[in-house]
Protein backbone atom coordinates (compact mmCIF):
# COMPACT_ATOMS: atom_id res chain seq x y z
CA UNK A 1 0.00 0.00 0.00
CA UNK A 2 1.32 3.12 -0.82
CA UNK A 3 1.82 5.99 2.15
CA UNK A 4 0.26 9.26 1.74
CA UNK A 5 3.40 12.22 1.73
CA UNK A 6 3.30 14.61 4.32
CA UNK A 7 2.02 17.91 3.24
CA UNK A 8 3.59 20.84 5.00
CA UNK A 9 0.91 22.75 7.55
CA UNK A 10 0.17 25.54 5.52
CA UNK A 11 -1.10 23.34 2.67
CA UNK A 12 -3.41 21.82 4.50
CA UNK A 13 -5.53 24.22 5.04
CA UNK A 14 -7.99 24.19 2.23
CA UNK A 15 -7.70 27.26 -0.31
CA UNK A 16 -9.13 30.91 0.99
CA UNK A 17 -12.15 31.76 -0.82
CA UNK A 18 -12.48 35.23 -2.70
CA UNK A 19 -14.30 36.84 0.92
CA UNK A 20 -11.65 35.97 3.11
CA UNK A 21 -8.71 37.10 0.35
CA UNK A 22 -10.64 40.52 -0.04
CA UNK A 23 -10.60 40.78 3.92
CA UNK A 24 -6.84 40.24 4.19
CA UNK A 25 -5.86 42.76 1.69
CA UNK A 26 -7.86 45.29 3.63
CA UNK A 27 -5.55 44.10 6.23
CA UNK A 28 -2.66 44.49 4.73
CA UNK A 29 -3.39 48.29 3.46
CA UNK A 30 -4.25 49.33 6.43
CA UNK A 31 -1.43 48.42 8.47
CA UNK A 32 0.83 49.45 5.54
CA UNK A 33 -0.78 53.28 5.85
CA UNK A 34 -0.36 52.79 9.84
CA UNK A 35 3.22 52.39 9.44
CA UNK A 36 3.79 54.41 6.76
CA UNK A 37 1.96 57.36 7.50
CA UNK A 38 2.33 57.91 10.96
CA UNK A 39 4.64 61.68 11.91
CA UNK A 40 6.75 62.06 14.93
CA UNK A 41 4.39 64.33 17.41
CA UNK A 42 5.36 66.28 20.58
CA UNK A 43 2.91 67.52 24.11
CA UNK A 44 3.47 70.71 24.48
CA UNK A 45 5.75 71.68 27.64
CA UNK A 46 3.83 72.16 30.43
CA UNK A 47 4.83 75.07 32.70
CA UNK A 48 2.88 74.63 35.16
CA UNK A 49 1.22 77.09 37.26
CA UNK A 50 3.57 79.73 36.24
CA UNK A 51 0.98 81.43 33.62
CA UNK A 52 -1.93 81.10 36.07
CA UNK A 53 0.11 82.64 39.04
CA UNK A 54 1.02 85.53 37.43
CA UNK A 55 -2.76 86.04 36.00
CA UNK A 56 -3.66 85.81 39.47
CA UNK A 57 -0.63 88.06 40.99
CA UNK A 58 -2.01 90.79 38.39
CA UNK A 59 -5.81 90.70 39.52
CA UNK A 60 -5.53 90.61 43.36
CA UNK A 61 -3.53 93.71 43.18
CA UNK A 62 -0.40 92.24 44.61
CA UNK A 63 2.17 93.67 42.17
CA UNK A 64 1.52 97.50 43.13
CA UNK A 65 2.14 96.50 47.01
CA UNK A 66 6.05 96.98 47.25
CA UNK A 67 5.06 100.80 45.62
CA UNK A 68 3.92 101.22 48.79
CA UNK A 69 7.21 100.85 50.77
CA UNK A 70 9.63 103.67 51.14
CA UNK A 71 12.66 103.54 49.16
CA UNK A 72 14.84 102.56 52.13
CA UNK A 73 13.00 99.74 52.16
CA UNK A 74 12.91 98.23 48.70
CA UNK A 75 16.90 99.18 48.49
CA UNK A 76 17.22 97.01 51.23
CA UNK A 77 14.39 94.25 49.69
CA UNK A 78 16.62 94.91 46.72
CA UNK A 79 19.69 94.21 48.29
CA UNK A 80 18.59 90.45 49.76
CA UNK A 81 17.10 89.61 46.14
CA UNK A 82 13.68 90.35 46.59
CA UNK A 83 13.07 93.04 43.90
CA UNK A 84 9.64 94.36 42.57
CA UNK A 85 6.90 91.63 42.92
CA UNK A 86 8.72 88.53 42.54
CA UNK A 87 7.38 87.21 46.14
CA UNK A 88 8.62 83.69 45.44
CA UNK A 89 12.24 85.04 45.83
CA UNK A 90 11.43 85.23 49.42
CA UNK A 91 12.05 81.23 49.65
CA UNK A 92 15.07 81.95 48.56
CA UNK A 93 16.67 84.19 51.25
CA UNK A 94 19.71 82.93 53.35
CA UNK A 95 20.50 83.94 56.53
CA UNK A 96 23.70 84.68 55.24
CA UNK A 97 22.08 86.84 53.57
CA UNK A 98 19.87 88.21 55.57
CA UNK A 99 22.62 88.60 58.90
CA UNK A 100 25.01 90.57 56.24
CA UNK A 101 22.23 92.98 55.68
CA UNK A 102 21.62 93.50 59.28
CA UNK A 103 25.25 93.94 60.06
CA UNK A 104 25.41 96.41 57.51
CA UNK A 105 22.16 98.40 58.87
CA UNK A 106 23.62 98.35 62.31
CA UNK A 107 27.25 99.71 60.97
CA UNK A 108 25.38 102.66 58.79
CA UNK A 109 23.24 103.67 62.79
CA UNK A 110 25.75 103.07 64.25
CA UNK A 111 28.30 105.94 63.60
CA UNK A 112 25.89 108.73 65.31
CA UNK A 113 25.74 107.27 68.35
CA UNK A 114 29.91 106.67 68.45
CA UNK A 115 30.22 110.07 67.30
CA UNK A 116 27.97 111.26 70.38
CA UNK A 117 29.70 109.00 72.61
CA UNK A 118 32.82 110.22 72.25
CA UNK A 119 31.98 114.00 72.13
CA UNK A 120 30.24 113.21 75.37
CA UNK A 121 33.41 111.66 76.92
CA UNK A 122 35.50 114.19 76.03
CA UNK A 123 32.96 116.93 77.63
CA UNK A 124 32.62 114.51 80.70
CA UNK A 125 36.53 114.78 81.09
CA UNK A 126 35.99 118.21 81.12
CA UNK A 127 33.23 118.20 83.59
CA UNK A 128 35.94 115.87 85.68
CA UNK A 129 38.86 118.29 85.49
CA UNK A 130 36.34 120.96 86.82
CA UNK A 131 34.95 118.61 89.56
CA UNK A 132 38.76 117.48 90.56
CA UNK A 133 39.41 121.37 91.05
CA UNK A 134 36.42 122.38 93.00
CA UNK A 135 38.16 121.72 96.28
CA UNK A 136 39.71 125.34 94.29
CA UNK A 137 36.48 126.15 93.43
CA UNK A 138 35.44 126.27 97.04
CA UNK A 139 32.16 127.83 96.99
CA UNK A 140 29.03 126.12 94.89
CA UNK A 141 28.15 128.98 92.73
CA UNK A 142 30.90 128.82 90.16
CA UNK A 143 30.93 124.91 90.46
CA UNK A 144 27.34 125.11 89.90
CA UNK A 145 28.12 127.44 86.34
CA UNK A 146 30.66 125.19 85.53
CA UNK A 147 28.66 122.07 85.61
CA UNK A 148 25.62 123.91 83.75
CA UNK A 149 27.52 125.01 80.67
CA UNK A 150 28.81 121.26 80.43
CA UNK A 151 25.44 119.83 80.70
CA UNK A 152 24.30 122.22 77.72
CA UNK A 153 26.98 120.85 76.06
CA UNK A 154 26.20 117.92 75.97
CA UNK A 155 22.30 118.52 75.72
CA UNK A 156 23.66 120.00 72.12
CA UNK A 157 25.46 117.31 71.90
CA UNK A 158 23.05 114.05 71.93
CA UNK A 159 19.37 115.39 71.98
CA UNK A 160 19.61 116.38 68.50
CA UNK A 161 20.44 113.10 66.89
CA UNK A 162 17.65 111.66 69.45
CA UNK A 163 15.04 114.12 68.15
CA UNK A 164 16.09 113.02 65.04
CA UNK A 165 15.71 109.24 66.26
CA UNK A 166 12.02 110.53 67.33
CA UNK A 167 11.17 111.64 64.45
CA UNK A 168 12.16 108.91 62.11
CA UNK A 169 10.49 106.67 64.33
CA UNK A 170 6.96 108.42 63.67
CA UNK A 171 7.87 107.94 59.92
CA UNK A 172 8.61 104.55 59.84
CA UNK A 173 5.39 103.72 62.18
CA UNK A 174 3.27 105.56 59.59
CA UNK A 175 5.02 104.17 56.71
CA UNK A 176 4.45 100.52 58.10
CA UNK A 177 0.74 101.33 58.77
CA UNK A 178 -0.03 102.45 55.19
CA UNK A 179 1.19 99.27 53.72
CA UNK A 180 0.35 97.37 56.34
CA UNK A 181 -3.35 98.92 55.23
CA UNK A 182 -2.68 98.30 51.29
CA UNK A 183 -2.16 94.64 52.15
CA UNK A 184 -4.60 93.73 54.14
CA UNK A 185 -7.53 94.12 50.77
CA UNK A 186 -4.86 92.21 48.59
CA UNK A 187 -4.99 89.21 51.19
CA UNK A 188 -8.29 88.89 51.99
CA UNK A 189 -9.05 88.98 48.32
CA UNK A 190 -6.84 86.05 48.15
CA UNK A 191 -8.09 84.48 51.07
CA UNK A 192 -12.05 84.63 49.31
CA UNK A 193 -10.63 83.31 46.61
CA UNK A 194 -9.38 80.57 48.15
CA UNK A 195 -12.85 79.68 49.60
CA UNK A 196 -12.72 81.55 52.93
CA UNK A 197 -15.23 84.31 52.55
CA UNK A 198 -16.44 84.59 56.16
CA UNK A 199 -12.88 84.79 57.66
CA UNK A 200 -11.77 87.69 54.37
CA UNK A 201 -14.94 89.90 55.26
CA UNK A 202 -14.14 89.64 58.92
CA UNK A 203 -10.58 89.93 59.22
CA UNK A 204 -10.29 92.59 56.71
CA UNK A 205 -12.54 94.96 58.61
CA UNK A 206 -10.49 94.88 61.51
CA UNK A 207 -7.18 94.87 60.35
CA UNK A 208 -7.80 97.81 58.59
CA UNK A 209 -8.84 99.53 61.73
CA UNK A 210 -6.04 98.37 63.88
CA UNK A 211 -3.50 99.94 61.32
CA UNK A 212 -5.55 103.17 61.46
CA UNK A 213 -5.42 102.66 65.12
CA UNK A 214 -1.92 102.02 65.33
CA UNK A 215 -1.01 105.05 63.28
CA UNK A 216 -2.89 107.16 65.22
CA UNK A 217 -1.90 105.71 68.68
CA UNK A 218 1.76 105.23 68.47
CA UNK A 219 2.98 107.49 65.50
CA UNK A 220 0.40 110.81 66.31
CA UNK A 221 0.28 110.50 70.15
CA UNK A 222 3.07 108.18 71.51
CA UNK A 223 5.62 109.35 69.45
CA UNK A 224 4.66 113.18 70.27
CA UNK A 225 4.22 112.40 74.00
CA UNK A 226 7.88 111.52 73.95
CA UNK A 227 9.33 114.21 72.48
CA UNK A 228 7.71 116.38 75.07
CA UNK A 229 9.19 113.60 77.83
CA UNK A 230 12.63 114.64 76.08
CA UNK A 231 11.98 118.09 76.02
CA UNK A 232 11.66 118.00 79.75
CA UNK A 233 14.68 115.95 80.43
CA UNK A 234 16.76 118.57 78.68
CA UNK A 235 15.02 121.32 81.09
CA UNK A 236 15.28 119.27 84.32
CA UNK A 237 19.50 118.88 83.27
CA UNK A 238 19.69 122.36 82.74
CA UNK A 239 18.27 123.53 85.90
CA UNK A 240 18.73 121.21 88.95
CA UNK A 241 15.94 123.23 90.75
CA UNK A 242 13.38 122.57 88.36
CA UNK A 243 12.98 118.67 89.17
CA UNK A 244 10.75 116.80 86.50
CA UNK A 245 12.03 113.47 87.70
CA UNK A 246 8.78 112.21 88.96
CA UNK A 247 6.87 113.86 85.66
CA UNK A 248 8.82 112.02 83.63
CA UNK A 249 8.59 108.80 85.67
CA UNK A 250 4.63 109.25 85.62
CA UNK A 251 4.78 109.63 81.74
CA UNK A 252 6.82 106.96 80.74
CA UNK A 253 4.30 104.18 83.19
CA UNK A 254 1.47 105.93 81.50
CA UNK A 255 2.93 104.99 77.93
CA UNK A 256 3.63 101.70 79.11
CA UNK A 257 0.44 100.92 80.32
CA UNK A 258 -1.52 102.32 77.07
CA UNK A 259 0.67 100.12 74.79
CA UNK A 260 0.08 97.26 77.09
CA UNK A 261 -3.49 97.31 77.27
CA UNK A 262 -3.97 97.96 73.78
CA UNK A 263 -2.16 94.86 72.68
CA UNK A 264 -3.88 92.68 74.97
CA UNK A 265 -7.41 93.97 73.61
CA UNK A 266 -6.21 93.75 70.22
CA UNK A 267 -4.92 89.94 71.04
CA UNK A 268 -7.88 88.75 72.65
CA UNK A 269 -9.99 90.15 69.76
CA UNK A 270 -8.42 89.12 67.00
CA UNK A 271 -8.17 85.32 68.51
CA UNK A 272 -12.39 85.46 69.04
CA UNK A 273 -12.67 86.93 65.73
CA UNK A 274 -10.34 84.40 63.72
CA UNK A 275 -11.84 81.59 65.87
CA UNK A 276 -15.37 82.21 64.67
CA UNK A 277 -14.68 82.91 61.15
CA UNK A 278 -13.00 79.77 61.04
CA UNK A 279 -15.47 77.55 61.52
CA UNK A 280 -17.88 79.09 59.24
CA UNK A 281 -15.57 78.87 56.59
CA UNK A 282 -14.75 75.10 56.81
CA UNK A 283 -18.50 74.38 57.14
CA UNK A 284 -19.21 76.04 54.08
CA UNK A 285 -16.37 74.12 52.17
CA UNK A 286 -17.21 70.94 53.07
CA UNK A 287 -20.81 71.35 52.48
CA UNK A 288 -20.06 72.90 48.61
CA UNK A 289 -18.10 69.66 48.42
CA UNK A 290 -20.84 67.54 49.88
CA UNK A 291 -23.34 69.54 47.43
CA UNK A 292 -20.94 69.56 44.27
CA UNK A 293 -20.31 65.78 44.87
CA UNK A 294 -23.76 64.55 45.00
CA UNK A 295 -25.73 66.04 42.75
CA UNK A 296 -23.39 66.76 39.68
CA UNK A 297 -23.91 64.42 38.07
CA UNK A 298 -21.10 61.33 36.64
CA UNK A 299 -17.77 63.76 37.59
CA UNK A 300 -19.74 65.04 40.40
CA UNK A 301 -16.37 63.52 42.57
CA UNK A 302 -13.80 64.94 40.10
CA UNK A 303 -15.50 68.09 39.94
CA UNK A 304 -15.46 68.28 44.17
CA UNK A 305 -11.61 67.35 43.63
CA UNK A 306 -10.75 69.72 41.06
CA UNK A 307 -12.00 72.45 43.63
CA UNK A 308 -9.16 71.51 45.88
CA UNK A 309 -6.85 71.35 42.37
CA UNK A 310 -7.97 75.05 41.87
CA UNK A 311 -6.91 76.95 45.48
CA UNK A 312 -3.46 75.55 45.09
CA UNK A 313 -2.73 78.01 42.96
CA UNK A 314 -3.99 80.96 44.85
CA UNK A 315 -1.79 78.95 47.92
CA UNK A 316 1.19 79.70 46.39
CA UNK A 317 0.13 83.30 45.92
CA UNK A 318 -1.18 83.35 49.27
CA UNK A 319 2.62 81.78 51.03
CA UNK A 320 4.26 84.00 48.63
CA UNK A 321 2.54 87.44 49.18
CA UNK A 322 2.11 86.79 53.37
CA UNK A 323 5.98 86.34 53.47
CA UNK A 324 6.57 89.70 51.22
CA UNK A 325 4.24 91.44 53.84
CA UNK A 326 6.48 89.98 56.92
CA UNK A 327 9.82 90.83 55.38
CA UNK A 328 8.86 94.08 54.46
CA UNK A 329 7.67 95.04 57.73
CA UNK A 330 10.81 93.77 59.74
CA UNK A 331 12.94 95.24 57.16
CA UNK A 332 10.46 98.51 57.41
CA UNK A 333 11.19 98.55 61.29
CA UNK A 334 14.56 97.22 61.23
CA UNK A 335 16.94 100.88 61.12
CA UNK A 336 15.13 102.52 63.45
CA UNK A 337 15.30 99.11 66.14
CA UNK A 338 19.31 99.18 65.83
CA UNK A 339 19.37 103.01 66.01
CA UNK A 340 17.13 102.81 68.99
CA UNK A 341 19.22 100.13 70.73
CA UNK A 342 22.50 101.52 69.78
CA UNK A 343 21.60 104.80 71.68
CA UNK A 344 20.23 103.30 73.89
CA UNK A 345 24.08 101.38 74.32
CA UNK A 346 25.86 104.37 73.96
CA UNK A 347 23.73 106.32 76.45
CA UNK A 348 24.57 103.52 78.83
CA UNK A 349 28.19 103.73 78.51
CA UNK A 350 27.84 108.01 78.71
CA UNK A 351 26.04 107.22 82.24
CA UNK A 352 28.61 104.76 83.27
CA UNK A 353 31.47 107.17 82.97
CA UNK A 354 29.15 110.18 84.25
CA UNK A 355 28.98 108.03 87.21
CA UNK A 356 32.89 106.92 87.26
CA UNK A 357 33.63 110.67 87.40
CA UNK A 358 30.69 111.83 90.13
CA UNK A 359 29.05 113.75 87.58
CA UNK A 360 25.05 113.62 89.06
CA UNK A 361 23.66 116.16 86.73
CA UNK A 362 24.93 114.55 83.73
CA UNK A 363 24.53 111.28 84.98
CA UNK A 364 20.85 111.71 85.43
CA UNK A 365 20.45 113.69 82.06
CA UNK A 366 21.72 110.25 79.78
CA UNK A 367 19.49 107.68 82.80
CA UNK A 368 16.67 109.82 81.57
CA UNK A 369 17.03 110.52 77.77
CA UNK A 370 17.74 105.89 78.21
CA UNK A 371 14.45 106.00 79.80
CA UNK A 372 12.94 108.11 76.53
CA UNK A 373 14.55 105.60 74.42
CA UNK A 374 13.60 102.50 76.41
CA UNK A 375 10.09 103.64 75.72
CA UNK A 376 10.19 104.51 71.96
CA UNK A 377 11.89 101.14 71.49
CA UNK A 378 8.58 99.69 73.44
CA UNK A 379 5.86 101.43 71.34
CA UNK A 380 8.11 100.42 68.04
CA UNK A 381 8.05 97.02 68.96
CA UNK A 382 4.42 96.78 69.98
CA UNK A 383 3.86 98.65 66.48
CA UNK A 384 5.74 96.04 64.49
CA UNK A 385 4.04 92.99 66.36
CA UNK A 386 0.44 94.37 65.81
CA UNK A 387 1.31 94.09 62.17
CA UNK A 388 3.07 91.27 61.89
CA UNK A 389 0.43 89.54 64.21
CA UNK A 390 -2.19 90.71 61.73
CA UNK A 391 -0.17 89.22 58.53
CA UNK A 392 0.10 85.98 60.39
CA UNK A 393 -3.14 85.58 61.10
CA UNK A 394 -4.40 86.29 57.30
CA UNK A 395 -1.80 83.51 56.53
CA UNK A 396 -2.82 81.23 58.94
CA UNK A 397 -6.38 81.61 58.67
CA UNK A 398 -5.60 80.03 55.07
CA UNK A 399 -3.50 77.34 55.95
CA UNK A 400 -5.97 74.54 56.33
CA UNK A 401 -8.04 73.67 53.02
CA UNK A 402 -11.15 72.77 54.25
CA UNK B 1 51.00 140.15 100.80
CA UNK B 2 52.42 140.39 97.30
CA UNK B 3 54.47 137.15 98.17
CA UNK B 4 51.38 135.08 98.56
CA UNK B 5 50.09 136.61 95.61
CA UNK B 6 52.93 135.68 93.57
CA UNK B 7 53.19 132.01 95.00
CA UNK B 8 49.43 131.47 93.72
CA UNK B 9 50.62 133.07 90.44
CA UNK B 10 53.73 130.47 89.93
CA UNK B 11 51.57 127.16 91.40
CA UNK B 12 48.80 128.29 88.86
CA UNK B 13 51.20 128.65 85.87
CA UNK B 14 52.58 125.60 86.89
CA UNK B 15 49.32 123.88 86.86
CA UNK B 16 48.60 124.83 83.96
CA UNK B 17 51.49 123.71 82.38
CA UNK B 18 50.78 119.93 84.00
CA UNK B 19 46.90 120.08 82.54
CA UNK B 20 48.53 121.29 78.91
CA UNK B 21 48.79 117.82 77.20
CA UNK B 22 45.25 116.65 79.40
CA UNK B 23 43.11 119.55 77.33
CA UNK B 24 45.09 118.83 74.20
CA UNK B 25 44.43 114.92 74.57
CA UNK B 26 40.52 116.05 75.22
CA UNK B 27 40.55 118.92 72.47
CA UNK B 28 41.88 116.37 69.54
CA UNK B 29 39.32 113.99 71.25
CA UNK B 30 36.44 116.43 70.44
CA UNK B 31 37.52 117.05 66.69
CA UNK B 32 38.17 113.39 66.03
CA UNK B 33 34.53 112.66 67.34
CA UNK B 34 33.07 115.77 65.27
CA UNK B 35 31.79 118.00 67.34
CA UNK B 36 30.79 121.65 66.31
CA UNK B 37 34.37 123.78 67.52
CA UNK B 38 32.62 126.65 68.84
CA UNK B 39 31.47 124.20 71.68
CA UNK B 40 34.94 122.87 72.78
CA UNK B 41 35.72 126.40 72.42
CA UNK B 42 32.67 127.39 74.69
CA UNK B 43 33.61 125.20 77.23
CA UNK B 44 37.39 125.65 77.53
CA UNK B 45 36.40 129.13 77.62
CA UNK B 46 34.00 129.17 80.58
CA UNK B 47 36.70 126.84 82.38
CA UNK B 48 39.55 128.96 82.17
CA UNK B 49 37.19 131.82 83.34
CA UNK B 50 36.05 130.03 86.26
CA UNK B 51 39.70 129.21 87.30
CA UNK B 52 40.82 132.96 86.71
CA UNK B 53 37.48 133.97 88.69
CA UNK B 54 38.24 131.57 91.40
CA UNK B 55 41.90 133.07 91.71
CA UNK B 56 41.15 136.62 91.76
CA UNK B 57 38.11 135.86 94.41
CA UNK B 58 40.51 134.52 96.66
CA UNK B 59 43.32 137.28 96.31
CA UNK B 60 40.31 139.88 97.19
CA UNK B 61 39.37 137.59 100.30
CA UNK B 62 43.13 137.31 101.26
CA UNK B 63 43.41 140.71 101.39
CA UNK B 64 40.52 140.91 103.70
CA UNK B 65 37.61 142.25 100.93
CA UNK B 66 35.00 140.22 101.13
CA UNK B 67 32.83 142.35 99.28
CA UNK B 68 34.79 142.52 96.12
CA UNK B 69 35.14 139.01 96.26
CA UNK B 70 31.93 138.16 96.13
CA UNK B 71 31.52 141.27 93.19
CA UNK B 72 34.50 139.64 91.46
CA UNK B 73 32.77 136.22 91.82
CA UNK B 74 29.47 137.75 90.60
CA UNK B 75 30.91 138.91 87.46
CA UNK B 76 32.68 135.37 86.88
CA UNK B 77 29.25 133.82 86.33
CA UNK B 78 27.92 136.53 84.76
CA UNK B 79 30.82 135.95 82.00
CA UNK B 80 30.56 132.69 82.25
CA UNK B 81 26.69 132.89 81.53
CA UNK B 82 27.27 134.92 78.42
CA UNK B 83 29.59 133.06 76.87
CA UNK B 84 27.18 130.07 77.13
CA UNK B 85 24.44 132.06 75.59
CA UNK B 86 24.62 130.62 72.13
CA UNK B 87 23.86 126.96 73.64
CA UNK B 88 21.19 128.23 75.75
CA UNK B 89 19.43 129.63 72.82
CA UNK B 90 20.21 126.64 70.77
CA UNK B 91 18.56 124.22 73.87
CA UNK B 92 15.83 126.28 74.13
CA UNK B 93 15.29 125.85 70.37
CA UNK B 94 15.14 122.63 70.55
CA UNK B 95 13.06 122.14 73.80
CA UNK B 96 10.57 124.23 71.64
CA UNK B 97 10.94 122.48 68.41
CA UNK B 98 10.00 119.09 70.26
CA UNK B 99 7.20 120.85 72.35
CA UNK B 100 5.60 122.28 69.38
CA UNK B 101 5.96 119.05 67.28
Amino acid sequence: MKREKQLPFWRLRPHPSKGECRRNFVCLLLLCCWLFCCVPAAAQEDNGLQPAYAAQLESSGASALPETLPEDTKRTLGELGVVGDDFQAVGSLTPQRFFQTVFGIAGEQGQGPLKAAASTLAILLLCALVDAMKLSFGERPLEGVVGIVGALCVSVVIVNPIVEVLVRAGSVIQSACVFSTASVPVMAGILAAMGKPASAASMQGILTVTGDAVQVLCAQILVPMLQALLAMTVVSAISPDVNLGGLLRFLTKAVKWILGFSMTFFSSLLAMRSFVSAGSDTLAGRAAKFVVSSFVPVVGSALSEAMRTVTGCVELLRGGVGAFGLLAILILFLPSLLSVLLWMLALHACSAFAQLFAISELQSLFDACVQVLETLLAVLLCSMTVLVVSGVVLMMMGGSSA
Amino acid sequence: MAVRLAAVILLGLFLLQAIQPALQQISSLLSLSGIEGDYADILLRALGTAFLTQFAADACQDAGEGALKNQVELIGRVAILLLALPLFGQVASIAAGLLGK
